[in-house]
């Protein structure tokens, strides 16, 4: 077990999120920088090898597997740790840099791990840490959205659960490894579920647009790039070459495009586009050749900077604005200019645009994908370009920065002035997606599979025929302008089933529990009531007589007690689920220091 | 307002001098297509120049109509339709 050089990423992200609550404001912020620091260290100084195998309850928990293909996802989860809390540096609310840690801790977690066990651990981890920055935005919306994310998580993670422990009862191994798809069992499919629900496979996928514009504001920028990104990771991992995923992406990058083209929150017109982009690299994980797996990382790599920074420009704009429907903004290009010109940089880089990082990655998929004969997925991918650049690259930049604002439109003649560290941190994220789409080598060079004739991005051909594909897309809506107008309102999607089952399984509870309680609170009254007032009378004499002087000590500490009792059983729901994870990881750790 | 701020209104005051432009680009690519092809035609008819204008064009037109005019129709409800807010 050679753990001397393996620090493990999560590590720092777990201290962070154990410590902060007992530091003083200023120096938790700063302090916050440390662990996207160490990881960012430890991941540049990692050789490929098996790192910390843990005994545990008769297993061998590995914590590191290092290899490639794990590098390059912890890699790009390093950097966007940085720009996330950059970007996050000034906020006041600790509360988000402990969930958000917690988060990322989570993510490295799911990376490194090469056995089921542990990689189920931290998926849920993962997922409790996302709930809370939804939680944290503190509307009535983003709680309901909080539960509904949470729960949605919950049931995924059982399949995960399922899958795995039905695999090891056939298999006698919890090994994470791939899975050819000619031998696929049963349980393989309920992992493979568990991991669709994460990666927001259509459609599984209604969690992601409901819950995301709902998160605050740097929640739903950390939450961009981790869960989908680490599905990603899994399904390549365990995955590559299964069809029917190749299929899925394809229906889900078109599908979430064209929602992206009709919404009306720019955050959600994001939340879609994430769907349709890990749609193009659940293409290139299903093809499972060699380019289009590395296509598949090159694209969550460069999906990784460009969305952030999309998501950050929004964030500045709900910071200062306080809204993100687009029917109420307009004009802001005047007011916001350099927001305007990093959010274009970001959308530059989604759409495909030759010297932006997605250039080099979106290109790379598809042609892996059409160069293996999958010409109607490379189709697909060439149609979701096409809406991507409509919904993200025209249709968000003109409504909220280019057009002349409209005239119901108001701001406040001051706007709130946006901190220099969420402009720091765009600006990481930026010349991030700049160098990558200029010099490709620089992210080429960490991709993990060996390609006989390397993908070279910078040819006439590619340049001019991304270019075409833009320009006259942006032509139809230059065409079509008439009808491409904000609306207000929301627009349905599948998450109103799971509302409607939501509500179905609350009335099958409720109805029999509310009977019950009625029962109760009546037999309680009638019977329990009296006999503890004799009780009560009868300990009043013996209080009175015999222990006044004794017990006074120890009602000051009951009293204590009771009020620590009464702050924790607030009745929120949240507050329970936090403490829950608390408790779990102190159990998790008693078992692990005593077995 | 901020001198970068002041010139993107100016900018966005000459707007038909950058549509103008467009149309030029947009004929200049068509012209390069004519010289500069893909050495292998994955989709068959992108041996022939302009096949992914028309693309681009027809696929950014479809998208936008059958969104916009056929699924939003059904699929729009008022901004509070679940009662979260």
């Amino acid at each position: 077990m050679a753990t001397s050089s393996f620090l493990h990423p999560s590590l720092g992200f777990l201290i962070l999120a154990v410590i902060l609550p007992f530091l003083p404001g200023r120096l938790g912020k700063w302090l916050s920088l440390v662990p996207p620091i160490v990881a960012l260290w430890s991941v540049f100084s990692m050789a490929p090898g098996v790192y910390a195998v843990v005994p545990y309850l008769g297993e061998q928990v590995i914590l590191g597997r290092v290899d490639q293909l794990s590098l390059i996802f912890a890699q790009v989860f390093a950097v966007m740790s940085l720009i996330g809390m950059i970007y996050a540096l000034h906020l006041d609310d600790k509360g988000q840099h402990i969930a958000a840690s917690l988060y990322v801790a989570g993510s490295f977690g799911s990376v490194f791990a090469g056995d089921y066990v542990s990689l189920f651990v931290f998926w849920e981890l993962m997922s409790i840490g996302s709930t809370f920055l939804i939680f944290l935005n503190q509307t009535r919306e983003s709680t309901l959205a909080g539960f509904r994310y949470f729960l949605y998580h919950t049931i995924g993670g059982l399949f995960l659960l399922g899958g795995l422990l039905l695999r090891h009862k056939a298999t006698g191994s919890f090994a994470f490894d791939h899975i050819p798809s000619s031998e696929a069992a049963v349980y393989d499919w309920l992992i493979l579920i568990g991991f669709c629900v994460n990666a927001a496979v259509v459609p599984l996928h209604a969690w992601l647009p409901d819950a995301y514009p709902r998160a605050t504001i740097v929640g739903a920028v950390f939450m961009c790039a981790f869960t989908t990104k680490t599905a990603v990771y899994v399904l390549a991992r365990g995955f590559a070459g299964w069809e029917a995923l190749a299929v899925a992406g394809a229906v889900m990058a078109v599908y979430a495009v064209g929602h992206a083209i009709i919404a009306n929150s720019a955050r959600r017109v994001l939340a879609y586009d994430i769907i349709s982009q890990v749609g193009y690299m659940a293409v290139g994980v299903g093809v499972g050749t060699a380019l289009t797996l590395d296509g598949a990382a090159a694209h969550a790599y460069a999906h990784i900077l460009y969305k952030s920074l999309l998501f950050m420009s929004i964030g500045c704009v709900i910071y200062t604005v306080g809204t993100d429907r687009l029917e109420k903004l307009g004009g802001l290009a005047e007011r916001l200019p350099w927001v305007a010109v990093l959010f274009t940089v970001g959308s530059l880089s989604i759409s495909g645009m030759p010297l932006f990082n997605g250039f080099v990655t979106k290109t790379m998929t598809i042609a892996g994908t059409a160069e293996a004969h999958h010409t109607l997925l490379a189709l697909a991918l060439e149609i979701a370009t096409v809406g991507t650049f409509i919904a993200v690259g025209i249709r968000l930049p003109y409504f909220l920065f280019w057009r002349k604002k409209p005239a119901d439109v108001r701001y406040d003649a001051t706007l709130k002035a946006i901190p220099w560290n969420m402009y720091a941190g765009m600006t990481l994220a930026a010349v991030l997606c700049i160098a990558q789409g200029v010099y490709p080598d620089m992210l080429y060079r960490f991709l993990p599979y060996h390609v006989e004739e390397p993908f070279v991005p910078w040819t006439a051909w590619h340049v001019l025929q991304a270019l075409l594909l833009l320009g006259f897309s942006g032509l139809a809506v230059f065409l079509l302008k008439g009808i491409v107008k904000p609306h207000a309102g929301v627009n349905l999607d599948l998450d109103y089933f799971y509302r409607l089952i939501g509500r179905a399984v609350l009335g099958l509870v409720c109805r029999p529990l509310a009977w019950i309680d009625d029962r109760w609170t009546e037999a309680y009254r009638v019977g329990g009531l009296n006999g503890l007032m004799a009780v009560a009378t009868g300990s009043s004499w013996f209080d009175k007589k015999a222990i006044d002087g004794v017990v006074d000590g120890s009602a000051c500490a009951v009293l204590g007690i009771g009020r620590l009792g009464a702050k924790v059983q607030n009745g929120n729901i949240q507050d329970y689920l936090a403490l829950a994870v608390l408790l779990a990881l102190l159990a998790f750790g008693l078992v692990w220091y005593l077995g | 307002m901020s001198s970068l701020g002041a010139l993107f209104e100016r900018l966005r005051d000459q707007h038909k001098v950058w549509r103008n432009l467009f149309f030029v680009v947009l004929l200049l690519l068509l012209a390069l297509n004519l010289v500069i092809l893909p050495d292998e035609a994955h989709f068959g008819l992108d041996r022939f120049p302009g096949f992914f204008a028309l693309f681009g064009l027809i696929a950014g037109a479809v998208l936008v109509l059958i969104m916009e005019k056929i699924v939003r129709p059904l699929i729009a409800r008022k901004e509070d339709f679940y009662g979260d807010l």
